[in-house]
């Protein structure tokens, strides 16, 4: 078994050049296969969690400010638009309107924990049907003024944040969204009139709509069933004044369509790039085996089966496919893990990167379809080869 | 013991009639040479002969069954354990030393220690034991006929089918090659030798000629 | 000889993106206040000189075993460049900014093929080392 190895490896290494060319394209090929799918999934996933995080039907936001809070949901930007802060309580008194609840976005707030700003949100954990299914394990309803729920990607150390000058208990991080709503502090509403006069107190900049602590930027709105959602919308007007309605549904099939649209050319490069490097395999490997002929008809002539000679032939083949997917893979991984956040950035598209299991799940899979390429990239020219008459063949090289 | 029945053979290509209805008979301890002019088809008979060209017409069989009708791990074995065929150019894979030329194809079967040390004997006797480290662009054109040759009696075949074993060497190497297939004949085997060489004459039991064929 | 060229290009080569990537590639955060990136930043401009530096040097010398100190330097180089945005200087903590989404995965790849050209030349020079009998 071990000589076997080291003879297909000697083999492989003997034909430098070839084997190079070989290595090369099929690396190409699993990087491209790797990063594309890690790509096409990621956005999925990000796409997955973005329907979880709509739980909402309607968003309700001052005049104004609906291009803002569709970059909310779509970016995770945050913005400031404020309303005065009994608009949730007039709207729930709306008919038609099943559930409602509110939250306040700081924006711009510098922290002491970090060198760079910190979004804080103030939900009311009474009402609240947004932030709950986001949360990750370990959540309990027990919010109090102290304590608060953070992104997945604020760093806290010891399950405390300092904020302001005043520690925090961190009670449970957010699932990942692949957005910058991961790098948010979430309050109840509750503590805002602490935190506030805490920011002041730091000296933070703040607004004087801000510094008057009643205030609404967003209000979230289920409708009963059998509804009519525009004029639901009509009786909100009439109750709250003007105000800008983001349809969240719309919004997410908005998304849906642009990641569709991604996704449909992320796949026609990957199906476009694997038949091109096919047929490169498909040259290179008829030119090797060209140069091969005497070596296999002297093999046959020497008592080798043709099937012995196939086995040995696809072992070097899967030698080949294993080294080269094995760098291509490697490569992929190395660049296209740590640069998730990037990507998804410059495509404005949200974009939840694998987990290492997914990761390991989908390397094994890209190196079994890359040494399948291969595979069928060489059979057919060693079938071939192996059925000419090893007389002729070898005939044929002394010519 | 092998006998070819009414051979003939076409090459494809040029459609020249090459062989037709031969009829050889080698027996066990006999040096049988195959001669004629060039372009007669010596090597094409030894190539059918030796079961690697599948004749047109006619059978070749080897204790009495025709090689050509077995299957590929049949043939294979035959060629393997029985009937040796050493080729006109030599033929020997670049990355290998001689001696692990002489041996890889029959790692398989035997056990390599074995291998070697019969491979070192045999290099011996045609007076290349010397070179069994070298690889083969190290090697003369005398040299490495000798291990082609080392490499096809290895496993003590039946039937050694040598091409052109002696063209383009000295005389010294060219008698020590024709005294090693005539020791190897008298071992109770046969050896079908394709030549120009008229040396042969003092080593053959038996001369085949080919006659170019005119049609 | 081509071994010696390959190898001291790939080191310059790796100096030279440990410079860009965070100033001209993929810049930290742009900000009036210096912030952890901005240091990090600073301490890349220098690892990656010394890694160009000694990339010059193993060009410069034939010896092999000079050039395999070199290599293992480099591979320890290569945990430097990774070290200062993960441990010793830092960066911002929220990952949307520039440094966290653009500048430290750039580091990681530059790092870690850094890691492995180092690595596997020293491996090559030690073993190339021992078969020539020195």
């Amino acid at each position: 078994m071990v000589s076997e190895l080291r003879s297909t490896i000697n083999s492989v290494k003997s034909r430098a050049f070839h084997s190079s060319c070989l290595i090369t394209a099929t690396a190409l090929l699993s990087f491209m296969l790797f990063s594309g799918i890690v790509i096409d999934r990621s956005l999925n996933n990000g796409m997955k969690n973005m329907d979880r995080r709509l739980g909402a039907d309607l968003m309700i936001v001052p005049k104004g400010a609906k291009e803002k809070a569709e970059n909310l949901i779509l970016e995770g930007q945050r913005g400031t638009f404020y309303f005065d802060g009994s608009v949730d309580d007039r709207i729930r008194e709306v008919e038609g309107i099943k559930e409602v609840t509110a939250q306040c976005f700081l924006k711009s707030l510098s922290a002491d924990c970090c060198s760079s700003e910190v979004e804080l949100v103030f939900y009311d954990p009474e009402t609240d049907f947004i932030v709950g299914p986001w949360i990750a394990e370990n959540y309990s309803n027990s919010i109090g003024p102290d304590s608060v729920i953070v992104g997945s990607d604020i760093v806290c150390e010891n399950g405390t944040i300092k904020l302001f000058g005043k520690e925090y208990k961190v009670l449970s991080s957010m699932a990942k969204t692949g957005t910058a709503l991961d790098t948010s502090v979430y309050f109840p509403s509750d503590a805002m009139p602490a935190v506030l006069a805490d920011a002041e107190a730091k000296s933070s900049f703040l607004t004087e709509e801000q510094k008057d602590g009643d205030i609404l930027s967003s209000v979230f709105v289920n409708i009963e069933d059998g509804y009519d959602t525009s004029k639901v919308i009509e009786k909100c007007r009439q109750k709250v004044g003007d105000v800008d309605v983001v349809y969240l549904k719309q919004l997410n099939e908005s998304l849906s369509d642009n990641l569709l649209k991604i996704t449909d050319v992320l796949e026609f490069v990957l199906i476009a790039g694997t038949v091109l490097i096919f047929v490169i395999l498909v040259l290179i490997n008829s030119v090797i085996i060209n140069d091969r002929k005497q070596e296999i008809a002297l093999s046959r002539i020497l008592g080798r089966s043709k099937k012995k000679i196939c086995n040995a032939l696809i072992k070097e083949t899967g030698c080949i496919s294993l080294f080269g997917s094995f760098i291509g893979c490697g490569l992929g991984a190395l660049i296209v893990i740590p640069f998730g956040r990037y990507i998804g950035m410059k495509l404005d598209m949200p974009y939840l990167g694998p987990g290492a299991a997914a990761s390991v799940i989908q390397l094994t899979v890209i190196m079994i379809i890359v040494f399948l390429i291969s595979l069928f990239s060489s059979l057919f020219v060693v079938i071939k080869t192996t059925n000419i008459e090893p007389y002729l063949a070898l005939k044929k090289e002394a010519e | 013991m092998l006998i070819s029945e009414n051979i003939s053979f076409r090459y494809r290509k040029n459609k020249k009639q090459t062989l037709s209805d031969l009829n050889v008979k080698t027996d066990d301890g006999d040096l049988t040479a195959v001669m004629g002019e060039s372009g007669s088809g010596k090597s094409t008979f030894l190539a059918v002969m030796a079961g690697i060209l599948k004749p047109d017409q006619g059978k070749v069989l080897f204790n009495g069954e025709d090689i050509y009708s077995l299957d590929d791990r049949k043939l294979s074995d035959i060629h393997l354990r029985h009937i040796s065929y050493v080729p006109q150019s030599n033929i020997m894979l670049k990355h290998l030393t001689v001696i692990e030329n002489i041996i890889c194809a029959f790692k398989e079967t035997e056990d390599e220690g074995t291998l070697k040390e019969r491979a070192l004997a045999l290099m011996d006797k045609l007076g290349i034991s010397e070179l069994g480290e070298k690889f083969p662009y190290e090697l003369s054109g005398g040299e490495l006929k000798r291990a082609s040759l080392v490499r096809a009696v290895l496993m003590s075949p039946d039937i050694l089918i040598a091409d052109e074993p002696t063209t383009g060497l000295d005389k010294v190497t060219g008698d020590r090659i024709l005294n090693f297939l005539r020791e190897y004949a008298d071992g109770k085997r046969s050896v079908l030798v394709a030549t120009h060489d008229e040396h042969i004459k003092d080593y053959a039991d038996k001369i085949v000629t080919i006659e170019r064929s005119l049609r | 000889m081509k071994n010696r060229l390959i190898s001291s290009l790939i080191f310059i080569l790796a100096g030279l993106f440990t410079i860009l990537a965070p100033t001209v590639l993929f810049p930290v955060c742009e900000s009036e206040m210096k912030m952890s990136c901005y240091y990090t930043k600073q301490a890349e401009i220098g690892v990656g000189l010394l890694i160009i530096a000694l990339g010059i040097v193993s060009v410069l010398f034939s010896s092999s075993k000079v050039r395999l100190g070199i290599s293992i330097a480099q591979f320890f180089n290569a945990i430097l460049v990774l070290a200062f945005p993960l441990k010793l200087t830092g960066l911002c903590k929220m990952s949307e900014m520039a440094c966290r989404a653009g500048t430290l995965p750039a580091l990681i790849v530059i790092s870690v093929l850094l890691l492995i050209a180092a690595g596997v030349n020293a491996g090559y020079l030690a073993t190339a080392g021992k078969n020539d009998g020195k």
